[in-house]
């Protein structure tokens, strides 16, 4: 006497949600040469999630094609000299395929001297 | 020859906002080596073959394109439009008419085209070559001689010894000129065993430059002497309002003339 066989298939979902952060770029992100997005998508993203907010700086390096920054950053530091900084801290890991996301603080000291009277 | 009479008039487009992958569809399926950038109706750039190479596939167009599209008039002599893609190590210019873009001309078709105004026997460029330069020279207020040189007796030399001896004499002559060749010269096989000579040489150089040109060719015990014309730029008071084909007259002329002196 044959017994029937039962079976049956089953899929599981994993839902997870995170929110969405707007911008998802801090304040810098570094284009390699080959990356899959380039200095242009990276500028019309950018001018499209935060209208006025960034500046795409293209660069004459063998491995990063351009910087985006965040507009504030170029008003209180120079932007030769940030763009330098940030080059010679990621040349080191960086290759020409990666997009890589950063955040910059910058604080200010201050220290005067007045006479005493 | 001019760029017009032999650009691609059809080109394809493509947006910039499309991916690289798309663009390299459209190239496949086109069987075109470049497409054009538009964007609103306005041409913003160029995406070649070879962009699509060197770029990731995930990029857009317009991380891909070249902005600064270099073109040319369709005016434009074929071999000014080579030299400035050679110089540029580009392999399309986007021809213009009027300030718009009318079509697209490759490095290889000018190539071909080029190679083929080269007379096969001699491997000198034909008249069409020098009518160029000359009219170059001449927009360019820059004056020239001109050297007009035939064989004495070629026909009677062809007769004697057979034709395939006559084109011997030819190709030693071309080496000859190559050989004398200098930045300064220009040379063309006007027809059979006519040869015209541009050169921008100094005066104090032309005697010398002439007598190595015209001396008399030795193949076999058989010697084969040359006249030539020489028209002067230097000396010619309207050169400017003469026309090649006027000067190609004057020179052949006194070519002639020299001819007939040495044979009387």
């Amino acid at each position: 006497m044959e017994h029937p066989t039962y079976y049956s298939k089953r899929a599981s979902l994993t839902f997870n949600i995170s929110e969405f952060e707007v911008p998802p770029m801090q304040d810098l992100l570094v284009i390699g040469r080959k990356a899959p997005i380039g200095p242009e998508a990276v500028k019309r993203m950018a001018e499209v999630l935060s209208p006025e907010q960034f500046s795409i700086i293209r660069l004459d390096h063998p491995k990063v094609e351009a910087v985006l920054l965040k507009k504030n950053l170029l008003e209180m530091v120079d932007q030769k000299a940030l763009t330098g900084i940030i080059l010679e801290e990621i040349s080191q890991f960086v290759n020409d395929s990666m997009v890589l996301r950063g955040k910059i603080n910058i604080s200010i000291s201050i220290q005067r001297e007045v006479e005493l009277s | 020859m001019r760029v017009g009479e032999l650009m691609t008039a059809s080109f394809y487009t493509v947006s910039s906002i499309k991916s690289v992958t798309y663009a390299a569809e459209l190239m496949e399926r086109f069987k075109v080596g470049s497409l054009l950038v538009v964007d609103d109706g306005e041409i913003i750039g160029i995406v070649t073959s070879r962009d699509i190479r060197s770029a990731h596939p995930n990029r857009i167009v317009a991380d891909a394109s070249t902005k600064d599209i270099i073109s040319v008039d369709k005016e434009c002599f074929v071999w000014d439009a080579l030299s400035m893609m050679e110089r540029h190590e580009i392999e399309r210019l986007a021809v213009t008419a009027e300030g718009k873009i009318t079509g697209i001309i490759t490095r290889e078709t000018l190539r071909n085209k080029t190679s083929q105004l080269l007379d096969p026997l001699t491997n000198l460029y034909r008249v069409d070559y020098l009518e160029y330069v000359a009219g170059k020279l001449l927009r360019d207020k820059q004056k020239f001689h001109l050297i007009f040189i035939d064989f004495n007796q070629f026909g009677k030399v062809n007769k004697d010894y057979g034709h395939p001896f006559g084109n011997d004499l030819l190709k030693i002559f071309s080496r000859r000129l190559l050989d004398l060749k200098c930045e300064h010269d220009y040379f063309c096989r006007y027809g059979g065993d006519e040869f015209v000579i541009v050169t921008t040489r100094d005066e104090t150089e032309m005697d010398k430059f002439l007598d190595l040109l015209t001396a008399p060719i030795h193949l076999n015990d058989i010697c084969i002497t040359l006249s030539a014309g020489v028209l002067n730029g230097y000396n010619e008071e309207s050169w400017f309002e003469m026309s090649f084909r006027d000067m190609l007259v004057k020179v052949s002329l006194a070519s002639t003339n020299n001819k007939k002196r040495q044979v009387s």
